[in-house]
């Protein structure tokens, strides 16, 4: 006498899963995370210029050596930019009151609070100057760091690829 | 891992996937840790600057300290060791610090990499990580506290322009 084997219920209903494509399909999702995922790939970063040793700054141009990979022996900037912010005790460190652009020959004053037209007076100028790489800036004690990194941009902007920084001015 | 029971039968295929799901868990533990470990690097409470004219990272250089400095907030870091609004710096796996412990710190970082460097010039770079809301004057007195400790090569990070139009 044979006896036939009924299946239970539970057994009758259980899903059959399609673990290889799924597998698959893990596979490509898990690579294109590990791929893709930066978690500070969102920040970037700037090289600054410390201040150099005085005694072994160059005095002229010829007297820079371009094979020398010592940064301390450079050409000293030739021009300084002064960052100034407003004293009224609401936007202090937060709103320029003006820049002052020195050089061997003169400051040049400018009163704006747009960096932009800094970046343009900062364009007109570079071609007179015999080192047109590097760059001082001096800020104000009270600056706070967004508008210094402000002031850097506009440099940058205006070609100079070294900025070096003095210490606060008031 | 493979449990094979008396009488079911596996076939060829079913065994291979067991350690291919053992390796594959394996290499999601191994990335969620290390990405916890670069994320440690970094503080969250800080808020960078916007910069338009800042560089990708670049990758290749290892031999770096990371200094993340920010004024100190009496709401979130608790009352007591430092003044409202006094610069702090954070340091990974060390408690808040005051600017001039950090020097401190450098100059200990800064022996221990010439030691490592054998003679040779040290390469380590400081990478700060500045909060915007810092004063130039702070900034200044911790980049010439690098200079005193040994370091030459100093970047200040900051968000791309890219990243600070979407935050925007």
């Amino acid at each position: 006498m044979s006896r036939r084997r009924h299946k239970r219920p539970e057994e009758q209903l259980a899903p059959v899963l399609p673990i290889t494509p799924m597998l698959d399909m893990a596979f490509q999702i898990f690579a294109f995370f590990v791929v893709t995922y930066n978690p500070s790939g969102l920040e970037g970063q700037m090289e600054l210029n410390l201040p150099a040793l005085g005694e072994v700054k160059a005095e002229k141009q010829e007297d820079v050596d371009p094979k020398s990979s010592d940064v301390d022996v450079a050409l000293p900037a030739e021009v300084t930019v002064v960052a100034k912010t407003v004293h009224d005790g609401v936007n202090d460190g937060i709103v320029f009151s003006g820049f002052n652009v020195e050089l061997p020959a003169g400051p040049t004053q400018l009163n704006t609070q747009d960096p932009r037209a800094l970046t343009e007076h900062l364009k007109k100028i570079q071609s007179t100057l015999q080192n047109k790489e590097d760059i001082k800036l001096q800020c104000d004690r009270k600056l706070k760091w967004n508008r210094v990194i402000e002031v850097m941009d506009a440099c940058r902007k205006a070609g100079f690829k070294n900025i070096g920084f003095g210490p606060p001015v008031d | 891992m493979s449990h094979g029971t008396a009488g079911a039968e596996e076939s060829p295929h079913e065994r291979a996937l067991v350690p291919l799901l053992d390796m594959v868990f394996q290499l999601i533990m191994f990335f969620i840790i290390s990405v916890n470990f670069a994320a440690e690097q970094v503080n969250e409470s800080i808020k960078l600057p916007k910069s338009q004219m800042a560089r990708p990272m670049d990758k290749s250089e290892v031999d770096v300290l990371f200094v993340n400095i920010r004024p100190y907030r009496e709401e979130g870091d608790g009352q007591g060791k430092f003044k409202p609004n006094e610069p702090i710096a954070l340091i990974t796996g060390r408690e808040p610090m005051r600017l001039s412990e950090a020097k401190v710190w450098l100059a200990r970082e800064h022996k221990d990499a010439e030691l490592k460097a054998n003679g040779k010039r040290v390469n380590t770079a400081v990478i700060i990580r500045a909060d915007q809301s810092v004063d130039y004057a702070d900034i200044f007195w911790f980049m010439q506290a690098c200079k005193d400790t040994g370091f030459s090569k100093i970047k200040v990070r900051a968000m791309t322009e890219s990243v600070a139009r979407g935050v925007d």
